[in-house]
């Protein structure tokens, strides 16, 4: 068992802070791509602007000097001076001598946002025929409006971001309380209430499959389970029954002087009896391991058919006594684990001996089965099974009704599990049908 | 034969030196590992018993103490664990064979005379013409008569009265008997053992006054002549 699990993210957390960080990427580059824009299109008037204003400057100029002389162009662009409020004119003759400049906005002369124009001014015949001018725009309160917005943008953005990383994480957290719910509902679930089973009233398409998953993994760990219950509850009922007669004979033996010969016979009893115990214990370790994942130790190819001809041989009395023959049909080379291959066919084959009417014919088949399996069956003629009992079959310490019965010979009710065990040592299953007065029952081995 | 037997289970030590004893074997019993090893690197015997799990140094401790000076003496493991990787283990590192706990002493009886007949042949030519009373059977030619009349035996019956033959006046076990005669290494929860006994023994002895094939209950069965 691992220690208990520890954090070190969290669902909500982290979706919270990558949504935010998106928004924030996309609202950024709109707002940046605004603020460009539009900060373009403002240059562009400005210069639309400030070529206006040169040629209604220039206008003017012209007219003046066409009619009044030096003098009177000087005054006139004094008197303007206040309209051009920060901007700043300076005219010079054609010869570099200064006219006039504004004085308004000296002050600012060097500031960085402005942006200059040179320009003629022709004059006629007056003033040397043509005045050079300056005319310097000054967009300090653009600028600032500039950066105010774009201030205001990113304030935007950031909000924008914790705005979206909040909701997000609510949303999330929300969305995510059924998972509260269930792990509340798993926590109830304990040895003594394996039968609960998770279920939501609403669930998310996302959450469906796990619950179902997560129940039918119950199911079967409930099954099991009860499986074992029900196994330790039948080992201890088959270990008592042997352990009882032992002791009550031992007692009722000791409690007097005995002959020898009474004596030998209890110890001979009670051996046979320990042997039977033996045996059982044995069995159930074999299934123990097969449980544990024991896989079988295959060796070289060998034909079952073979093999499941030793096992005849060794049946041979047995079967002689119960007059009936037998035969191997159809055949198969694989490679298995030889030994545990026999010990399945002769369960197989015992059980098929105890069961097949007399005088009938028991048949082995040996056939391939689909998905790379080989199917080995034993058939014989007899009473039907039950169809509810066919799945058990194979259950440990299942006794059909008819197998108390017979030759007076115990049978611990391991035989078949071990078939079974067999099978799945060799990535096979079981099978059992019985239809038409035949019953067959087998197992399929994997073909490698 | 003298044998030691390093096994740290009291009871079990004590029924393996009483049995084996009564069996016609000297038996040294050594109680954990250091003194197993002690014993067996000192001693000559001439077949160690020796458990997997003991106090001091474990059995593989003592099995390897004896190979490395170069002490072939038969071992045969006694071991409660019934894990293949184990037994691989005992047998790679220089055991002989191997016995899973619990088992039946007749079994492990059966093997110490197989590793010991192992161990120091006789050197004689093992004899094709085998008789008891007046059963005679004859190997090569696959022929058993009692009384100068020919037995009427299937394959695998004349090979079980051949074994019980060879091996006369032993108790042989069911699973001893599956073992050698059908080549069946399990033990079957079947009485197929039992009927086939009965089968031959209703061949062999039903129509002699003599029987000369007993059931030892519990343990197996032996063929000897009783008067």
């Amino acid at each position: 068992m691992a220690g208990p699990l520890s954090c070190t993210h969290s669902i909500s957390r982290r979706l919270s802070r990558k949504l935010a960080l998106v928004t924030m990427l996309c609202m950024g580059a709109l707002f940046a791509g605004l603020w460009l824009s539009v900060s373009m299109l403002l240059k562009e008037r400005n210069a639309q602007d400030m070529q206006q204003r040169c040629e209604l400057i220039a206008q003017v100029v012209e007219q003046v000097a066409r009619h009044g002389g030096e003098a009177a162009v000087v005054a006139r662009l004094k008197s303007d001076e206040p309209m051009r409020g920060r901007n700043r004119l300076e005219v010079w003759t054609a010869d570099g001598r200064l006219l006039h400049a504004d004085l308004a906005a000296s002050a600012a002369a060097n500031g960085e946002h402005r942006r200059s124009g040179d320009f003629k001014i022709s004059t006629g015949s007056g003033l040397g025929g043509e005045l050079h001018a300056r005319y310097t725009v000054d967009y300090a309160a653009d600028a600032a409006m500039g950066r105010r917005w774009a201030l205001l943008l990113v304030a935007l953005t950031l909000a924008a971001g914790a705005l979206v990383a909040l909701g997000v994480r609510w949303h999330v957290r929300r969305e995510l309380q059924p998972l509260h719910a269930l792990a509340a509902q798993t926590r109830a679930i304990s040895p003594q209430q394996l039968n609960l089973r998770l279920q939501l009233e609403d669930p998310a398409e996302e959450l469906l499959p796990w619950i179902t998953q997560f129940n039918a993994l119950m199911e079967r760990l409930e099954q099991s389970y009860g499986q074992l219950e029900g196994f330790n509850a039948d080992v201890a009922h088959e270990l008592r029954t042997p352990l009882a007669n032992l002791m009550g004979q031992t007692e009722v033996v000791l409690s007097r002087e005995r002959p020898v010969e009474e004596l030998r016979d209890t110890l001979a009893s009670n051996l046979e009896e320990l042997q039977r115990l033996s045996a059982m214990v044995n069995d159930m370790l074999f299934l123990s391991q097969a449980d544990r994942g024991a896989v079988a130790r295959r060796g070289a190819p060998v034909s079952l058919a073979a093999l499941a001809q030793q096992v005849v041989e060794f049946h041979e009395g047995p079967l002689e006594d119960a007059g009936l023959t037998l035969q191997v049909e159809g055949d198969a080379t694989l490679p298995v684990d030889e030994s545990l291959f026999k010990r399945a066919v002769s369960n197989l084959l015992g059980n098929a001996t105890r069961f097949a009417n007399p005088g009938s014919t028991v048949v082995i088949g040996i056939a391939p089965d689909a998905g790379q399996q080989v199917r080995v069956e034993v058939r014989n003629q007899g009473p039907a099974i039950a169809a509810q009992s066919l799945p058990r079959l194979f259950d440990r310490f299942f006794r059909g009704d008819e197998s108390r019965c017979c030759d007076g010979q115990v049978h611990h009710g391991l035989g078949l599990a071990i078939v079974a065990a067999i099978a799945r040592m060799h990535a096979g299953r079981t099978v059992a049908e019985s239809a038409a007065g035949v019953t067959r029952v087998g197992f399929t081995l994997a073909t490698a | 034969m003298r044998l030691l037997v390093v096994e740290d289970e009291a009871k079990l030590s004590q029924y393996l030196h009483k049995g084996l004893s009564e069996n016609g074997h000297v038996v040294d019993v050594a109680r954990d590992g250091i003194e197993g090893r002690r014993l067996a690197t000192g001693g000559q015997y001439d077949l160690v018993l020796l458990d997997l799990m003991l106090p001091g140094v474990d059995g593989f401790g003592v099995l390897q103490a004896l190979r490395a000076q170069s002490n072939y003496t038969p071992v045969l493991m006694l071991t409660a664990r019934d894990k293949v990787e184990d037994r691989v283990r005992g047998l790679e590192q220089g055991a002989d064979d191997y016995l899973v706990k619990p088992f039946a002493f007749s079994e492990l009886l059966a093997r110490v005379g197989a590793l010991v007949r192992r161990a120091a042949p006789t050197g004689a030519q093992p004899s094709t013409q085998l008789s008891l009373g007046d059963l005679d059977v004859d190997l090569l030619a696959r022929k058993a008569t009692r009384a100068q009349q020919r037995l009427d035996l299937t394959a695998k019956e004349f090979n079980l009265l051949a074994l019980l033959l060879r091996r006369r006046g032993q108790i042989l076990s069911r699973t001893t008997l599956a073992e050698q005669v059908w080549d069946m290494n399990f033990d079957s929860d079947t009485n197929v053992v039992e009927v086939a006994v009965r089968r031959l023994r209703a061949k062999l002895d039903d129509p002699y006054p003599d029987k000369l094939l007993h059931t030892v209950r519990g343990m197996g069965y032996v063929l000897e002549e009783r008067t």
